[in-house]
């Protein structure tokens, strides 16, 4: 005979998946209410991370990343030797600097230019620093300015006529230039591409500054460092970031976390509460079976445990089919994959609850006496 | 080492109450079963043979008085420990053959193991052994919806045997059966004393009685 050690754990898993499948109503509603609880915090909180991600990629975007420097000096401006003191930081990826006022520039092919009867101007600025290579403003052809050239935007180039991206041009202040190239410009200096740009000399100073942090979280470094390295009057300089997008941030990703905060607990709390009145209807049903059970030895600890791990086995499935059904609809609504340790997370919490759900159930059966069954037999 | 002729169950003096009732149930019982003896008890309706079967079988606890099994007292044993004993030492049978119904046969009688700690499959394999025994091992796969009260029977005595209890309970074990069944069952029973078991049967049956080595009469 055995040694009256009391139930052996892989017997108890045994007896669980037997009681299990003796009764697949009741083990459908506590699989299929866990299998929800899972799909629906996963969709959430895969919705809500993958938007998170999208905010904090477009706050990556160079449009978070852009700093504007503005002269208050009237006329004069900044030093153009700002501009190589600036770009030698680690935290800027790019820098140019413009001049303030911009003049007219003709085509004179397309007309006579003395009497102002050649074709649309559009408006000239000059420009600093090595413009043409960063992330905002690329050369689409032909090749950098050098003193007394100037290259066009792609929409200028379009209003002054320039179908081959090269030619002559009639500056106001410069008088003739020569256009060689096209310059596409995007993001937040897309308004560029409708100017032409010309080299500023070393006599004239920028009045404008546009400096592009490497990394979004280094913005406030190197707005803190401005002051300091724009020379004489940079403390009277304003200067514009994208304050906006990094509280909208900062406000979206606090909203996400709440509401996936509250996702999260009303749905432990509702798989917890699902569970534990499914298991106290199922346990009235099963008096007499538990009572049997205690009959033949069972100890009110193993009527417990046989019910918890019902639960557990239960619950287990309903996470298995739930986890994956959530991931498809973060994916269906997303576009992109939950991360996979929110995927597991969110399963063994919601099998814990339910396993919580089960223990009042549980204890209940457990303390029945059998006399129930001896007497109703 | 024991040997036939020891008490495995003693009752002294025992009274018992059930909450809602004033007077007791039963009043100052003693008894003594031994190893390899049937005792009967007897006694009109009412007069608390099957509360002698729950208060041996641990069910419930005397009012007043002890019981003692394997020699030692059982009135302060947990709850646990009592279910201990149920499981290693008692082997139970009711007038009605209480069974999963959702199991098989071997099922049912394999559990009768499981609680002592004995594994899934060396559970089944005895409780086979025992079906055949008991000329039922055709129905193992069957379930107890499936078999008459007869044969249903027969697996609860098997089920009661599988641990080989030192003391098996049983409450009017013949009660709905027919003869050759009932004749059955009491063979089985007959078996397990000889096998040194101490048996105690609350029984109305004359004949039971009488197949008993002795009678302890209630009034």
């Amino acid at each position: 005979m055995a040694d009256g050690a009391g139930l052996r754990p892989a017997v108890l898993v045994r007896l669980a998946i037997r009681g299990i499948s003796a009764r697949p109503i009741r083990a459908f509603a506590v699989a299929a209410s866990v299998a929800v609880a899972v799909a629906a915090v996963v969709a959430t909180s895969g919705r809500t991370e993958a938007t998170r991600r999208a905010i904090i990629a477009h706050l990556e975007d160079p449009s978070a990343r852009l700093i504007r420097v503005v002269s208050q000096a009237g006329p004069d401006g900044f030093d153009p030797r700002t501009i190589e003191r600036l770009a030698a930081l680690d935290a800027v990826e790019w820098i140019a600097g413009f001049g303030s006022a911009g003049t007219l520039v003709r085509n004179p092919s397309l007309g006579d230019s003395t009497t102002g009867n050649a074709g649309q101007p559009v408006g000239s600025r000059l420009f600093w620093g090595r413009l043409l290579g960063g992330p905002l403003i690329r050369l689409g052809g032909g090749r950098p300015p050098g003193d007394g050239e100037a290259v066009v935007g792609q929409r200028a180039a379009v209003t002054l006529g320039l179908a081959d991206r090269s030619g002559l041009l009639d500056d106001e202040r410069r008088g003739r230039l020569a256009a060689v190239g096209v310059f596409a410009a995007g993001g937040p200096v897309a308004d560029l591409a409708a100017f032409v740009l010309v080299p500023g000399r070393a006599d004239e100073q920028p009045t404008e500054l546009l400096v592009l942090a490497r990394r979004a979280v280094e913005v406030e470094a190197v707005v803190r460092l401005l002051p300091g390295l724009l020379g004489p009057g940079g403390e009277r300089a304003a200067i514009h970031r994208a304050d906006e997008l990094l509280a909208l941030r900062s406000a979206l990703a606090a909203e996400a976390g709440a509401l996936d905060g509250a996702v999260l607990l009303l749905a432990l709390a509702a798989s917890a509460f699902i569970v534990g009145s499914v298991l106290f209807g199922a346990i009235e049903a099963r008096r007499r079976e538990f009572g049997l059970r205690r009959t033949q030895g069972a100890t009110r600890s193993t009527i417990g445990a046989l019910i918890v791990a019902e639960t557990t086995v239960l619950s287990g499935a309903g996470a298995v089919i739930g986890g994956p059904l959530g991931a498809a609809l973060v994916v269906a609504s997303a576009g992109s994959w939950p991360d996979l340790l929110l995927v597991l997370a969110v399963g063994v919490l919601v099998v814990l609850s339910a396993i919580l759900g089960a223990i009042p159930p549980a204890i209940v059966a457990a303390v029945r006496e059998p006399l129930y069954v001896l007497r109703s037999s | 080492m024991s040997q036939n002729g020891d008490p495995v169950a003693i009752a002294e003096h025992v009274t018992f109450a059930y909450p809602a009732n004033r007077r007791p149930t039963l009043s100052d019982v003693s008894l003594r079963v031994e190893r390899g003896a049937m005792v009967a008890v007897t006694g009109p309706s009412g007069v608390g043979k099957s509360t002698l079967i729950y208060l041996l079988g641990l069910f419930i606890r005397p009012t007043e008085g002890e019981i003692v099994l394997l020699g030692s007292p059982t009135r302060r044993l947990s709850d646990a420990s009592r279910s201990r004993l149920r499981a290693t030492a008692l082997g139970l049978v009711f007038q009605d053959p209480v069974l999963h119904p959702e199991l098989s046969i071997e099922e049912n009688v394999a559990e009768g193991a499981l609680y002592a700690g004995c594994s899934y499959r060396e559970a089944i394999d005895r409780a086979r052994r025992l079906l055949d025994r008991f000329g039922i091992g055709d129905l193992r796969r069957r379930r107890p919806g499936e078999v008459s009260g007869g044969q249903a029977q027969r697996a609860v005595l098997c089920r009661a045997l599988i641990r080989e209890p030192v003391l098996i309970l049983a409450d009017e074990p013949t009660g709905s059966l027919d003869a050759a069944n009932g004749t059955a069952v009491l063979a089985g029973l007959r078996a397990a004393a000889d096998r040194g078991a101490g048996v105690l049967i609350a029984t109305h049956s004359q004949a039971v009685a009488e197949a008993c080595d002795a009678t302890v009469r209630l009034a």
